[in-house]
């Protein structure tokens, strides 16, 4: 099974200048844009996004 | 076949998951023939509430499925 859903990830935060947590985000299973639709304060927390303006910007997106 | 066989919480370790092994072991998934046959239901039942997490778990049992139904099938 191949997947380009980590790319679109990838794409996704570098253009929110966050592209640093891609490792992260996909290791938590966030990786493709439907299920990081779904992405809240616990996600964030899991995923290791802890600085305020960071979570700001995911959540803005 | 051959090898030993894994545990739940091998297979949750080898995922990143090994946060979840105690509420698995809790929830009555002790052996992963039970994991095998888990519904994404059945994640959230024992308590995996994260929507990333639920979707690693479950194409790993999805994967695990795969692996059961073919186990005489050498690629």
């Amino acid at each position: 099974m191949t997947s380009n859903g980590p790319v679109i990830v990838y794409e996704w935060l570098k253009t929110l200048q966050l592209a640093q947590y891609v490792e992260s985000f996909v290791d938590n299973g966030y990786d493709d844009l439907e299920v990081c639709k779904q992405i809240g304060d616990p996600d964030l927390d899991a995923i290791g996004v802890f600085i305020p303006h960071h979570r700001q910007r995911i959540h803005d997106a | 076949g051959g090898g030993r066989r894994q545990t739940v919480a091998e297979w949750l370790d080898s995922i990143k998951m090994g946060r979840y092994t105690e509420l698995f072991l809790e929830g009555g998934y002790s052996s992963l023939d039970t994991v095998a046959h888990m519904t994404s239901e059945d994640l959230r039942r024992v308590g995996v509430n994260l929507a990333g997490h639920q979707k690693k778990i479950f194409s790993s049992i999805q994967e695990m499925r795969v692996h059961l139904s073919s186990r005489a099938v050498d690629i």
